[in-house]
């Protein structure tokens, strides 16, 4: 039996949610560890993690997609809307439905028209809020009462688990995965392999909205119902939970699924144990700013220290130029 | 004899753990051109930097003029009359060639805070003409420039300066044909000015003709210093290495030998600018070198056949199954496999491990069912690569960013190789390689020659298509100028003769 080697990278997303769950646990005299608060935060986390699921196929590229705020708040309401009338079995399809057509826009605006992705899903995040705000106005959309089961532990926590084999599988195991993360690499490289990176891009992108939908779902129906601001400010929630987990903001092979699975309850807990903790509304963003901080600083420390080998090229010119000027 | 110029007495430096340079002693005399000989590591590109101010050295003197030298920084090096090319590219892109020529020295040509950008390309056109370097246009970005530009205007920055000790490190394998030509006239006024070359370059050829004096370092250590006319290039190769270099290094035969069969069948392919109808045949079993001037379309070329090219017209195609080979994604599909002159920029992935790269070629090919991929079988593939093509690393999990110049290389082209390949365009598959990983290269493409693999040799060096090649193709002005036979027509001023 070959002795496996423990890297400081891999263990790291475990570490900090540990010594978080201890500070907490301490801080809290134990009251994060009950039951009703546990469930809490899975409720919480589930979301989140489901939105990452496909932002993590666009990030391991080194791309970026922030759309899923607004996102999630149009297929939430259009899926609420297919609930009422077809009942459970018509959200799903709606859902994936808006969430791939938003995801093959922007796909195809990143691919074939090379705008960054950055600007073409903020400008996306911007236009999908107006189009809810136009469509809900001031109204507030209801689920019925039937479709309240998604929301249930029994229900969630397979969908979950599901979710994520699939995605797992289709980003570890199958040659689409590792040419994602080829991307985040050099795509360059990948585009000399002859793959059609063009295509990766896209279908990328699209998961990315299909899953973003999908959170849609389990987040209306966990709130009841919606109005045009659900899900301001999840992007960043969804982001924070990648990059807290240890996944490097410029992508590539070191993209790994389970440190969003380990990042997403990090973050949620952060937020619910400063509440826990009597922290006003300030203090615990203010916190969460500095963490997250702290966490991509340590993700590039750590991972120069384990890959880097000092002395690249670009440092060479650059230092040349210094001296220079 | 000369006087000296330039000395070292045990001269060291060390990058942690590893010794580049171990009690380095150099004499270098004022007027000749003095090499450095070495392979990947030894040691040689360390040792220029030191001298030029770059890096600090650990322990030792340098005298220059006699004189104690002790530069800081490139600058001072500057100052004391020392100057360098770098080996890889120290330009700006985002600036115009003027400002990359004085860059850190704008003062001397601003009024008032503001840069005068015409007397800087007037002052920049006759440091060009000085030396008789050829023009560069001024008028653009230094990006808009090719490679072999930039490198000349580096040349034109370092003479900038006023040297009278001028290091160049590799740089003719930037070059083609006739910049180098440029480069050895240049040596030569430079030399008989009374001024002083240090030469680093892995072409020994190259070595052999214009060193007047050759120095062997091998793992940070000198091995030995002698006039070149003591050396013969074996013995050369001999020092370097440590050991003799087993088998031939090019082909022994001098037959146009290849099978019947065509692979490849290219029908007037042309990219405007680049090419002009170009068309030929791939045969089985076939090296067809190609080579020409620096601005003869000999690069395009492997990028246009590979679908890379944009308004692309004319018609690649496999004979056999007549195949249309319009999209990278075509060429692979048929057997084919293209690695650009670039291999870090285009080829590998230098952050990831060396399994990583390994693989990307023959995922696709190894996933079964659903898309599924066997993560055990990509490792037992990448293991099976690495043992069978010799790349030195600690293991699969190597960044290979690590590796050497001439491992990549070997990474580039083994992941293609193990798969089952019908064709291959290599384009300068031995640059910035030392001579061991050379000769392995060399017979790697041999044993691809036996199997019945075609393979188009793209290549700046002609001694290796002449090695290598069953018949070469040689490009003047983007068009096709010329195709000669191994069997009879297979010599250097033949092939120039061509080209020009």
């Amino acid at each position: 039996m070959r002795k496996k080697k423990i890297n400081i990278n891999t263990i790291m997303p475990f570490l900090i949610l540990g010594g978080m769950l201890i500070i907490f646990g301490i801080a809290t005299h134990g009251q994060v560890f009950v039951k009703q608060n546990l469930l809490n935060l899975f409720n919480q986390s589930a979301a989140t993690i489901i939105a990452g699921l496909g932002m993590i196929f666009v990030a391991s590229m080194g791309g970026t997609d922030i759309t899923h705020g607004s996102l999630l708040a149009v297929a939430a309401a259009f899926s609420a809307m297919a609930g009422q009338a077809f009942g459970a079995g018509g959200m799903f399809p709606t859902a994936i439905l808006v969430g791939a057509l938003s995801g093959l826009f922007l796909g195809v605006l990143n691919a074939k028209f090379k705008v960054p992705s950055f600007m073409a899903s903020l400008s996306m995040l911007i236009a999908l809020r107006a189009f809810v705000n136009w469509l809900l106005s001031a109204r507030v959309i209801m689920v019925p009462q039937s479709i309240k089961f998604i929301d249930g532990f029994s229900f969630k926590l397979p969908a979950l688990i599901v979710l994520i084999i699939i995605i797992g599988y289709i980003f570890k195991y199958t040659p689409f995965g590792t040419y994602l993360r080829a991307i985040g690499e050099n795509e360059n490289a990948i585009k000399y392999a002859g793959i059609n990176v063009d295509k990766i891009k896209i279908v990328a992108f699209m998961i990315s909205g299909i899953m973003a939908a999908i959170a849609g779902i389990f987040t209306i129906v966990r709130m009841g119902g919606s109005n045009n601001t659900l899900g301001n400010g999840f992007e960043m929630k969804v982001m924070m939970a990648m990059f807290i987990g240890g996944i490097p903001v410029q992508g590539g092979m070191g993209t790994k699924l389970y440190k969003l699975i380990v990042g997403a309850p990090t973050i949620i807990l952060l937020e619910n144990g400063m509440v826990l903790c009597g922290a006003g509304g300030g203090v615990t963003q203010g916190v969460r700013g500095v963490v997250l901080l702290a966490a991509v600083y340590l993700t590039m420390v750590i991972y120069s220290k384990f890959n880097g080998t000092g002395g690249s090229k670009s440092g060479a010119i650059s230092k040349l130029l210094k001296e220079c000027t | 004899m000369a006087e000296e110029i330039l000395k070292t007495e045990n001269l060291s430096k060390s990058f942690g753990a590893t010794k580049a340079n171990k009690n380095i002693n150099i004499t270098i005399h004022s007027g000749s051109v003095f090499g450095l000989a070495g392979e990947n590591g030894s040691g040689k590109s360390t040792l220029a930097s030191i001298i030029c101010g770059i890096q600090k050295r650990d322990g030792g003197i340098i005298y220059k003029d006699g004189n104690e030298y002790n530069p800081a920084n490139l600058i001072e090096a500057n100052r004391l009359h020392v100057s360098m090319v770098v080996q890889e590219l120290g330009v700006v892109g985002s600036l115009p060639p003027a400002i990359n020529m004085f860059l850190g020295r704008t003062d001397e040509f601003t009024t008032g805070g503001i840069v005068n950008l015409n007397k800087m390309e007037e002052a920049a056109n006759k440091q060009l003409k000085k030396w008789d370097l050829g023009s560069i246009p001024m008028d653009c970005m230094t990006e808009e420039l090719s490679i072999e530009q930039r490198k000349i205007l580096e040349l034109a920055r370092a003479l900038s300066t006023d040297p009278d000790f001028l290091v160049l490190d590799e740089i003719s394998q930037a070059l083609s044909h006739d910049r180098r030509e440029i480069l050895y006239r240049f040596i030569k006024r430079f030399t008989k000015e009374g001024k002083t070359i240090l030469m680093v370059t892995h072409d020994l050829d190259e070595m052999m003709e214009i060193c007047d004096t050759i120095a062997v370092l091998r793992d940070g250590e000198m091995i030995e210093t002698k006039p070149t006319s003591e050396f013969t290039i074996n013995e050369l190769k001999r020092k370097m290495i440590g050991r003799e270099i087993s088998g031939e290094y090019y082909r022994s035969d001098w037959k146009e030998e290849y099978q019947e069969e065509v692979i490849l069948e290219v029908e007037n392919l042309t990219v405007p600018d680049q090419l002009k109808d170009i068309s030929f045949q791939l045969h089985k079993g076939e090296i067809l070198g190609v080579c020409g001037l620096s601005d003869a379309g000999i690069h395009s070329l492997g990028r246009a056949l590979f679908g890379m090219s944009e308004r692309r017209t004319g018609k690649v195609c496999v004979k056999t199954t007549k195949a249309l080979l319009n999209k990278p994604k075509d060429v692979i599909k048929a057997g084919g496999a293209y690695l650009s002159k670039d291999r870090d920029l285009d080829g590998l992935m230098l952050d990831a491990s060396l399994g990583s790269n390994l693989a990307v070629p023959s995922v696709s090919d190894l996933s079964g069912r659903l898309g599924f991929l066997n993560p055990r079988e990509v490792k037992n593939l990448a293991e099976e690569i690495k043992d069978s093509f010799e790349i030195k690393a600690t293991g699969i999990e190597h960044i290979v960013k690590s590796l050497s110049g001439g491992n990549r290389q070997k990474v580039n082209l083994s992941r293609w190789l193990v798969k089952d390949l019908k064709f291959i365009i290599l384009d300068c598959p031995t640059r910035g390689v030392d001579i061991g990983v050379k000769a392995y290269i060399y017979n790697i493409l041999k044993k691809a020659k036996k199997e019945g693999i075609g393979i188009l040799l793209i290549s700046d060096e002609l001694s290796e298509t002449i090695g290598m090649s069953d018949r070469i193709m040689i490009m003047r002005d983007r068009r096709i100028a010329g195709i000669l036979s191994r069997n009879t027509d297979f010599t250097e001023d033949k092939i120039i003769e061509v080209m020009l």
